[in-house]
């Protein structure tokens, strides 16, 4: 376990500047996830990290050591490539063995310590296999395995199961989770998909063309996003959002009035908005049926597609253009495309945020 | 994959076999002039009968082609090591390691590929006279290293480029410097273009001609190529011997590739899709 400290660090290609100066602190034993959409320099990051790839400014430090400079071994880091990156040549006990083997360990500490890790990966009956006779869960199991050989001080994930089917990859979140608790290691794990972050993190970085855009704990990140890319990047389905115009202001409530027509109230931090215009933001799971009761923060609209996904019903439904998810914990068998619904928006979930 | 029908395949076999024939017919000329009486040597049909082996024993009786052959054998070797370690070290350095430089002498190595072997034989010979490398094995090793280089590079740096970066990557994070990453993970990689460029270059030495008949002028270090010279001249020739020799000389180089075509074919062809 070790602490890991980037302190101004920054990244360019030529003119091209991919990750402006950043700072980030991940803490001893912490699960760290970096997420943002393809391209935003989150996998540059955790390269720079790794030391796979030199900053351009700034320093790497771990445990207030700098390493910025240092050959990846030297940072004490393990890597768990996209790819899986298993060498073919080797079988499944040498490509896990491999790093011991350089290291120039005793033979025999060499087979305690990869049986031990095929023991805890279910590897056991695979060590004479290659690469090329495993599947993609195995081969990524494998690739694990020979992370955690090392002892690494800091291990470094990469997409790690982007590679799988969806159905081994929930498969392999819960393995990675029990993996984490049995390791109680520092460990940071780069990835696009939101519901990865949001179910094996401590800590999320939500990273947007190279700058981060919020730090916090899954749920905080899930309630209080600080911006619309936030609020839309976590979540799925991502939060609905309106075009509005601030109307009033009193008692910590903010008077919204929809560019599609309609008033909505919004009770939620408020303070960060100046006024004009603004970017009303509700999660699909947050929105209400408005028949029969108040009648303020209501829309209405013609359900446009309902996708019943056995636990959950998702409507679609077109709000004065705009289209508006709701999601509801039923089948909704008396729903149909076509039909007009009327919904209600709670003024505590509705987000506001500026333009 | 769909399987053809059966006449349109026995077109394309019957097309192969003709092919294969055509390709054919200079082997078995040759061995034919060797299997035959000096009368007959100068028959035009393919095939003759009787056969006779005395072409061979001539050969054999006349030359210490044991020796040739050893010499042959021990310059093939040699150079291939040689183009095998240089050019794979040449091809990590330009292809993972990215070195400074490297892509520059690249270019100028493959300069070399151009430059044809008659325009470089005169100053080859009077630097090897210098160097004192006349009628030693060391005179065609190196001249025949260093041209076999060049080709070998780019064989091997496109394989190399073609390797999954991760893999080179992977090695540095288990804490491999660069040259256990060229050990351990680089050579296993190509291992299939390392082939390919071996016996490539097995062949090329082993048939090379013109140098060794100029650098080697003593019968201890002459090697196998050189033996045909002496059954054909102005004045004399002596065809069934010469054939004969031919076909001895060939015989390693057969057998080779019918040990190793597998792994030859594999390499010609590792890369052409998408694994």
């Amino acid at each position: 376990m070790s602490k890991l400290a980037l302190d101004a660090v920054s990244k360019s290609f030529g003119a091209l500047e991919i990750i402006p100066p950043l700072d980030l602190t991940i803490e001893h034993g912490e699960f760290c996830a970096l997420v943002g959409p393809s391209g935003c320099g989150k996998s540059t990051l955790l390269r720079i990290i790794a030391g796979l790839e030199p900053a351009t400014s700034g320093r790497v430090l771990v445990d207030g050591e700098d390493v910025t400079g240092a050959e990846p071994p030297e940072r004490g880091v393990a890597m768990v490539f996209q790819s899986y990156a298993l060498y073919p040549h080797m079988n499944v006990a040498s490509n896990i063995g491999f790093g011991l083997k350089i290291a120039r360990r005793a033979a025999e500490e060499i087979r305690q310590k990869v049986d031990a890790a095929a023991d805890k990966l279910r590897l056991d009956a695979l060590l004479s296999r290659m690469p090329r006779e495993l599947s993609g869960g195995q081969r990524q199991r494998v690739a694990i395995g020979r992370a955690i050989t090392r002892d690494p001080r800091i291990f470094l994930l990469d997409e790690p199961l982007s590679n799988l089917d969806a159905a081994l990859r929930g498969g392999m979140r819960v393995e990675i989770a029990r993996l984490r608790q049995s390791l109680d290691a520092t460990m940071i794990y780069v990835t696009h998909d939101q519901v990865e972050a949001m179910t094996l993190a401590d800590r999320i970085v939500v990273m947007n063309k190279g700058r981060i855009e919020q730090i916090g704990a899954p749920m905080d990140l899930y309630h209080n996003p600080a911006n619309r890319f936030v609020a839309g990047f976590i979540g799925s389905p991502s939060m609905n959002f309106f075009d509005a115009e601030v109307r009033g202001r009193a008692n910590g409530e903010l008077l919204l009035r929809l560019a599609g027509g309609g008033d909505i109230v919004s009770r939620r931090a408020v303070t960060s908005v100046a006024g004009g215009r603004v970017t009303l933001g509700i999660r699909p799971e947050h929105v209400e049926f408005g028949d029969g009761m108040a009648a303020d923060n209501r829309v209405t609209g013609t359900v446009q597609v309902v996708e019943r996904l056995g636990c959950d019903t998702l409507l679609h439904i077109d709000v004065a253009g705009n289209t508006l998810v709701m999601r509801q914990p039923r089948d909704l068998a008396d729903i149909h495309a076509g039909e007009p619904v009327t919904c209600r928006f709670p003024a505590e979930a509705c987000h506001v945020f500026a333009g | 994959m769909r399987r053809r029908p059966a006449v349109s395949r026995i077109v394309i076999h019957a097309a192969l076999f003709l092919l294969l024939a055509i390709w054919m017919i200079p082997e078995v000329y040759m061995l034919s002039i060797g299997l035959r009486t000096p009368a007959q040597a100068f028959d035009a049909t393919l095939f003759v009968w009787p056969l006779t082996f005395d072409n061979f024993v001539t050969v054999i009786r006349d030359n210490p082609l044991t020796s040739f052959f050893l010499n042959s054998l021990i310059v093939t070797l040699s150079t291939v090591a040689l183009v095998v370690a240089f050019s794979s070290l040449f091809a990590f350095a330009c292809a993972v390691l990215n070195l400074r430089g490297s892509l520059t002498l690249y270019a100028t190595l493959l300069t070399t590929l151009m430059v044809p072997l008659a325009s470089l034989v005169l100053p080859l010979a009077i630097l090897l006279k210098t160097f004192g490398w006349v009628n030693t094995y060391a005179g065609l090793i190196f001249p025949y290293a260093a041209l076999g280089v060049p080709f070998a590079v780019v064989v091997l740096k496109a394989f190399m480029e073609d390797s999954p970066k991760e893999l080179f990557e992977a090695a540095r994070v288990d804490g491999c410097n660069a040259w256990q990453t060229y050990w351990h993970v680089a050579l296993p990689l190509v291992r299939p273009a390392l082939v390919f460029v071996g016996i490539w270059q097995f062949i090329t030495t082993w048939n090379e001609f013109f140098l060794a008949l100029i650098i080697l002028t003593r019968d201890e270090v002459k090697t196998l190529t050189i033996v045909p010279m002496q059954y054909s001249g102005l004045y004399m020739a002596n065809p069934g011997a010469l054939f004969a020799v031919l076909t001895l000389i060939a015989l390693p180089l057969i057998l080779l590739y019918v040990v190793v075509q597998r792994a030859f074919v594999r390499g010609l062809l590792a890369g052409a899709v998408k694994g």
